[in-house]
């Protein structure tokens, strides 16, 4: 009956010498695997706009709702997302409207802080969106 | 496993109840006259040919076309023959069934959800209340006409917090002997927003009543506007500490509306996901059960395994709590590079931890002292209160659905299933610690069995039930309607229904999903196994301390996302 | 004229020990936080000073700023002063305690204990009796039910364990024969360390202060995922910190004594006779560790059990150590 309880002391005070496994944020960083569902970023052409053509299966396939698009039709013919909003905020971050899109427009990028001031601040836009890519570039 | 011959015998019996059988996706159904339910039930239970002695899921459909609109379906399990049977009775708008809360205890808090959500009285429940919504709560959310958005016109709050008193049956006797005395829904054991009211006699617990449905977000009705792979987001949580688990049950129950099975490779991929979420449930519970009882050390060691197993699960799915990695038909990637490795470095520490846990509790005697002969629930009662999962196994019911109806190729696993003596906190402390070394042990043949499949397999390949890849849908214009037709809208599968459940960490796991031949579920039911375990609370509390409270409900292992959806 | 010298030097000793005391009680918390912390395989407070050595001085100016708040109903009188008796009880200990050998000052004998009283062992139990007075007090002027409950508690088992000790002491008491603690130090210098005469008590004895000062494994009264909270339940800043600062100031009494009854005091090899209090620093430093250790091992016992040990199982006990004393000494 004793012994246990010394075993069980031995078990701590080694534990106590064998060193934290804690990370020491945020001077030290936790690596996220290549797979991580951080926040979006959108890809862009070759003039620095969108490559969205705003067909809207990202709006369809998102489970909270989160992606408001409003497409209008440009002079030569083509699809183009006059507003794109995407609420970061009732995003839940599944990665679906990533595996949707057909010209590989909107992507997750390994970024996982999600940070604002505000509500609005939260609800990100085109401009928004596109000026992550470089972001996340310096990221990596 | 389904009981075909059971309809015979019961048309034999009951002539008159019966109305009929049906079949759908391999299920076996019969149709019972409403009033009659009470007396087939008891017939079914006491028939020792018969004998079902477990009540799995009992729940309502809503058929608002019908003239009898609600259906209320009943499904039944036999331990002794391992056999499954569906029953079916149907009613109209304010009429009532007999409650069968006599013959399997565990249709209290069934028939109660089903009274809130759908507003079916059953008649001779001891304590009809509403269960998931507050006392007071205008409408049954789960009906038809009942807006997914909820009703904002006639909504008043009420002008003093609902629930605040008692139910009337447990303040009864005034002679004040008793103290009625709450515990949560903010306190720092009860494992999330759960409250407990507890009537004592001095110090010793008389009786103990839960009370349920503070998280409660109306996951059943949101998934009825969803399609079927939308819905998998929701299923993540549910049971947050181990959500793939319920995207493995809901998955295989889409699946099995379908008809189809997804290849050997995605089979052992989710077979050795379903096992690392055991692991993470597991380690959890040990985690926050020791901290209850005192040892705080145990916490974080607990807490580094899980990092290290979520580090895992995060390089395969791309998030650690809600991966939602499922597809119909297979899994959404293969794995990737490097992770076999990182797999089996952790696989061969992770004995060495587990005995570090039971070096410091095992055999401690302050340990033996708090869980030996606290919170006993004996195996008839087990049964009967519809108690699956490890607390069941602890009781010395040798059930797990992982052997007793394998899905996902479990059947060609060697693993041992821990079953305890006494039914106390302790064995099913012992019961838990033995289920991770065998997940461990699963694991390590799920890798075996991975490398021998080829690489990339990991999908059904059915035009319907699959979307094309990427780089066809940029170039040929059918990939790109089928990716417009599958994304947009998805694949519906023929009217019918399907059950099908797994061995989750806190028991049986199963999905009830209606189908109306539209790509969105008609019925989305999920069955709880935390719920109906946390039925068998009174009776394990029952004439011990306050102090013990905390020590059972922290072996019952409960996960409110999963008591309330 | 030998009078005032006398309070002068008894003067200074209070405040050097009170001084001391006080700084050790405070860095007790950051020796337990990192302490607990290493157990727990992460690093305690390091954030604040260099390896959080400046936390409880963080602790001290956020304890005096946070807002005091009386219950409407409390006994005003009895609630400001409640938090006040456990301390200066536990206190009052450290001034029958020898801390050194003898020293020679400017001159003067100075013994390295404030009061070298024959009865040091009496009143050190005395004044650990008076300090679960506060508890009752506490809990009681808090008008609430749960802390009357959690205070009564917490009292019954202090008064269950300090029978359990006193008797554990009776076997020390016999092989020394005097009350006087500098005297048993002494002998043990000149003898052997009495641990080695009574092992048993030494480790009865140690059960019985986790219990006393209600640490785990003995802590129920006070764990939070309790019903309720315990005695402090309505205190909060200073008053709340003093109800902790007298549970460190209790078990680092409670450490000191154990050096003195069995650990030989202020003995040790090597170190002049001015620097013999740091041997004495040492064990207890050692001891509170061992506390420390203790609080990250093992879980907590139910009250009843509690109880039931300090009555059934440790009395009993410690009687027969008392018998088996003086049965090797008369043979």
């Amino acid at each position: 009956m004793i012994w246990p309880l010394i075993k069980g002391l031995g078990v701590t005070i080694r534990r106590f010498f064998s060193g934290p496994v804690t990370v020491q944020y945020p001077e030290e960083r936790r690596s996220v695997s290549p797979r991580w569902r951080g926040i979006h970023y959108f890809e862009a052409t070759e003039d620095g706009d969108t490559r969205c053509v705003a067909c809207g299966l990202c709006v369809a396939i998102c489970p909270p709702k989160a992606i408001r698009l409003v497409a209008v039709e440009r002079e030569d013919g083509s699809r183009y997302p006059e507003i794109y909003e995407l609420d970061a905020i009732r995003c839940i971050y599944c990665g679906l409207c990533e595996e949707v899109c057909p010209v590989d427009a909107i992507k997750l990028s390994r970024i996982y802080n999600v940070v604002g001031s505000s509500r609005s601040e939260l609800k990100w836009d085109k401009k928004r969106l596109l000026e992550r890519r470089l972001e996340k570039e310096a990221v990596g | 496993m389904w009981d075909r011959g059971a309809y015979e015998k019961l048309k034999a019996h009951f002539p008159e109840a019966i109305l009929g059988v049906e079949e759908s996706r391999g299920e076996v159904s019969v149709r019972v006259k409403a009033e009659e339910v009470l007396k087939v039930a008891k017939f079914l239970r006491e028939d020792p040919e018969l004998s079902y002695d477990m009540l799995v899921d009992l729940c309502g459909v809503d058929y608002p076309e019908r003239e009898e609109r609600f259906e209320v379906v009943y499904l039944l399990h036999s331990m002794k023959d391992n056999r499954r049977l569906r029953l079916k009775a149907r009613v109209r708008e304010g009429e009532s069934l007999p409650s069968v809360q006599e013959v399997w205890r565990a249709a209290n808090w069934l028939e109660r959800e089903v009274y809130d959500m759908f507003g079916v009285r059953f008649e001779g429940h001891p304590d009809l209340r509403r269960i998931l919504t507050w006392q007071g709560f205008e409408g049954h959310p789960l009906r038809k006409d009942y807006p997914v958005e909820g009703k904002e016109e006639g909504f008043e709050l009420p002008p003093e917090p609902p629930d605040l008193e008692p139910p009337e049956w447990l303040k009864e006797e005034g002679d004040g002997r008793y103290m009625i005395v709450n515990m949560g829904p903010q306190h720092p054991s009860t494992h999330g927003v759960l409250r407990v009211i507890l009537k004592l006699e001095g110090e010793q617990i008389v009786d103990a009543v839960p009370v349920l449905g503070h998280l409660h977000r109306g996951v059943e009705k949101l998934a009825e506007t969803m399609s079927y792979l939308k819905a998998q987001t929701l299923t993540d949580r549910l049971d947050y500490t181990a959500a793939f688990s319920n995207n493995l049950a809901y998955m295989m129950a889409v699946e099995k509306l379908f008809g189809i099975e997804p290849p050997k490779r995605a089979q052992y991929i989710r077979v050795m996901l379903a096992e690392f979420s055991r692991l993470t449930s597991h380690l959890l519970w040990l985690a926050t059960h020791a901290l209850d009882i005192g040892a705080m050390t145990v916490f974080f060691y607990c807490f580094r395994e899980r990092e290290t197993i979520l580090d895992i699960l995060e390089a395969i799915s791309g998030a650690r709590l809600t991966p939602s990695f499922l597809r119909i038909g297979g899994v959404a990637k293969d794995l990737p590079d490097g992770i076999e490795e990182r797999i089996e470095k952790f696989l061969d520490e992770f004995p060495s931890r587990i005995a570090e846990y039971e070096a410091l509790l095992s055999k401690n005697p302050i340990w033996l002292k708090r869980t030996k002969g606290i919170g006993v629930l004996q195996p008839d009662d087990a049964i009967n209160c519809g108690v699956t999962g490890p607390v069941l196994r602890g009781s010395g019911v040798r059930w797990d659905v992982r052997k007793a109806l394998p899905y996902s190729s479990y059947e060609e696993f060697e693993f041992e299933v821990p079953i305890g003596e006494r039914g106390d906190t302790y064995d099913r402390y012992l019961v838990r610690l033995e289920e991770m070394r065998q997940s461990a042990r699963i694991i390590r043949q799920a890798l075996r069995k991975i490398k021998d499949t080829p690489p990339g397999d990991i999908v059904i390949k059915d035009p319907y039930l699959s979307p094309p890849p990427k780089d066809q849908v940029q170039k040929e214009p059918h990939a790109l309607l089928r990716h417009f037709k599958y994304f947009s809208e998805g694949p519906a599968p023929l009217p019918g229904e399907a059950y099908m459940s797994v061995e989750g960490p806190k028991g049986e796991l199963g999905w009830y999903l209606v189908s109306d031949g539209t790509p969105k579920p008609y019925r989305f039911r999920v069955r709880p196994p935390c719920f109906v375990n946390l039925q068998a609370l009174p009776l394990m509390v029952k004439g011990h301390l306050v102090a013990d409270v905390v020590a059972v409900i922290g072996s019952i292992d409960i996960v409110l996302g999963e008591i309330d959806r | 004229m030998e009078f005032v010298y006398f309070l002068i030097e008894t003067a200074i000793k209070v405040i050097v020990v009170f001084a001391v005391v006080m700084l050790a009680v405070a860095y007790m918390t950051w020796v337990e936080r990192k302490v607990l912390g290493h157990i727990q395989v992460r690093y305690g407070p390091n954030r604040v000073g260099p390896y959080g050595l400046l936390q409880p001085i963080a602790d001290g100016i956020k304890a005096f700023f946070k807002e005091e708040v009386i219950p409407e109903k409390a006994d005003k009188v009895v609630y400001v002063m409640a938090p006040a008796i456990p301390l200066v009880a536990s206190l009052s200990i450290f001034s029958v305690i020898p801390f050194g050998e003898t020293v020679r000052i400017l001159g003067r004998e100075v013994k390295l204990c404030i009061a070298d009283v024959d009865i040091g062992l009496l009143f050190v139990f005395a004044m650990a009796s008076l300090g679960e007075y506060g508890i009752v007090l506490g809990g009681w002027s808090s008008y609430n039910k749960y802390g009357l409950m959690g205070a009564l508690r917490a009292a019954a088992q202090m008064v269950s364990y300090e029978i359990a000790l006193g008797i554990t002491v009776l076997g020390i008491l016999m092989l020394s024969g005097t009350l006087n603690l500098s005297e048993i130090v002494r002998q043990q210098i000149e003898g052997h360390w009495f641990v080695l005469y009574q092992p048993f008590a030494f480790i009865l004895f140690l059960i019985c202060m986790f219990a006393e000062i209600n640490r785990t494994p003995f802590d129920m009264p006070e764990a939070e995922s309790e019903l309720a909270c315990g005695y402090n339940i309505e205190y909060s800043s200073m008053k709340f910190a003093m109800f902790f600062m007298a549970e460190y100031a209790h078990l680092l009494a409670a450490s000191s004594l154990v050096t003195v009854l069995f650990l030989g005091g202020w003995d040790g090899p090597w170190l002049p006779p001015g620097l013999s209090w740091v041997w004495f620093v040492v064990k207890v430093g050692l001891l509170a560790f061992f506390a420390v250790w203790v609080r990250g091992t093992y879980p907590r016992l139910r009250y009843d059990q509690i109880m039931k040990l300090g009555w059934k199982i440790l009395i009993p006990l410690a009687l027969a150590n008392v018998l088996f004393t003086g049965l090797f000494m008369v043979v």
